[in-house]
């Protein structure tokens, strides 16, 4: 009987090799942190849609039996990956009505994640989701109101302005 | 000054500066409209636009303009929940401004009596405060 080998298999030495190549050598700033934050498991890979499996490290684990258990029905594309605090609360939102310090704290949790993940510009006004998906973003406050006035969203939204603790206020 | 400049001069009451104005929301997708009309202090210490109380927002959202939440900054450095929409001031006191009036923001929050007229509002002026004799007059800037 001839034994026959795949031709996906490879020895380990050849493996380590694949997986440390690089095609190419130079990877901007952007690239290595997302890496580096991949790697060290800061946030979960918002481009990648692994459904029945998880990424560690470059290998695919299958995880189906535990799908339900790690599926993030509000995690998608464009939107930011939210501490576990802002997670929380907005659970808690779906049940009863939250404080106005809890109400404020979420508001503050999802604008401050929002703002690094999409690397909004200090000073400019928004209008997101509660889950952090921008919706609107303008220059200033009245264009911004302008642009949502008599809109309607799917979902509650709230405006910020970027870098600032309140949309507007007493000084 | 000429006096097609001026917009209002009055004596405070109890103390501040308040003028009678009156504050128009247009629901742009229907063309409906609700009117505020109130006392409004003028308060250089406010950096938004025009403050009433949030018992307006049913008011509001009767023309299908649903007030977007946000936050307020108070005095104190105190972050509180408050609610905005877009709206036209269109008269103060005697002087009414041309249509549909000038753009603001409106801040809902609280239980004031009484409205704000902020400094995004102010710019458009200018305000003299005479504080011994309790005067003030608005007018557009020469």
């Amino acid at each position: 009987m001839a034994l026959y080998v795949p031709v996906d298999v490879t020895s380990d030495e050849e493996k380590q090799f694949a997986i440390g190549y690089r095609p190419l050598p130079i990877a901007t700033n952007e690239q290595e942190s997302y890496r580096f934050e991949r790697d060290q498991h800061l946030r979960p890979d918002s481009s990648i849609d692994t459904r029945n499996g998880s990424f560690v490290k470059d290998f695919l684990i299958a995880t189906e039996t535990h799908y339900e258990k790690i599926r993030s029905g509000e995690f998608s594309f464009n939107n930011p990956w939210l501490p576990t605090n802002a997670l929380k609360l907005l659970n808690k939102m779906k049940g009863v009505a939250l404080t106005e310090k809890e109400l404020v704290r979420l508001m503050e949790l999802v604008a401050e994640r929002a703002c690094v993940h999409f690397q909004l510009t200090e000073g400019r006004f928004v209008a997101m989701t509660f889950f952090g998906r921008i919706v609107e973003v303008s220059d200033t406050r009245i264009s911004l109101l302008k642009k949502i006035q008599g809109r309607k969203y799917r979902e509650p939204i709230f405006v910020w302005r970027i870098g600032s603790k309140a949309f507007s206020g007493r000084i | 000054m000429s006096s097609d400049q001026h917009i209002f001069e009055g004596h405070y009451t109890h103390g501040r500066p308040y003028v009678r104005a009156r504050v128009a929301i247009f629901n742009p997708e229907t063309g409906r409209q609700t009117i505020i009309e109130k006392d409004f202090w003028i308060d250089t210490g406010f950096d938004g636009g025009i403050y009433v109380t949030q018992s307006h927002i049913p008011d509001i959202t009767l023309i299908g303009v649903k007030p977007v939440a946000g936050t307020i900054g108070m005095a104190g450095g105190q972050t509180s929940p408050a609610y905005r929409c877009l709206a036209y001031l269109q008269q103060i006191g005697d002087h009414e401004f041309p249509p549909p009036g000038i753009e603001a923001e409106l801040v809902l929050h609280g239980s004031d009596r009484h409205g704000l007229l902020g400094l995004e509002i102010l710019k458009y002026w200018s305000t003299k405060f005479d504080g011994s004799n309790e005067f003030f007059t608005i007018s557009w800037p020469s």
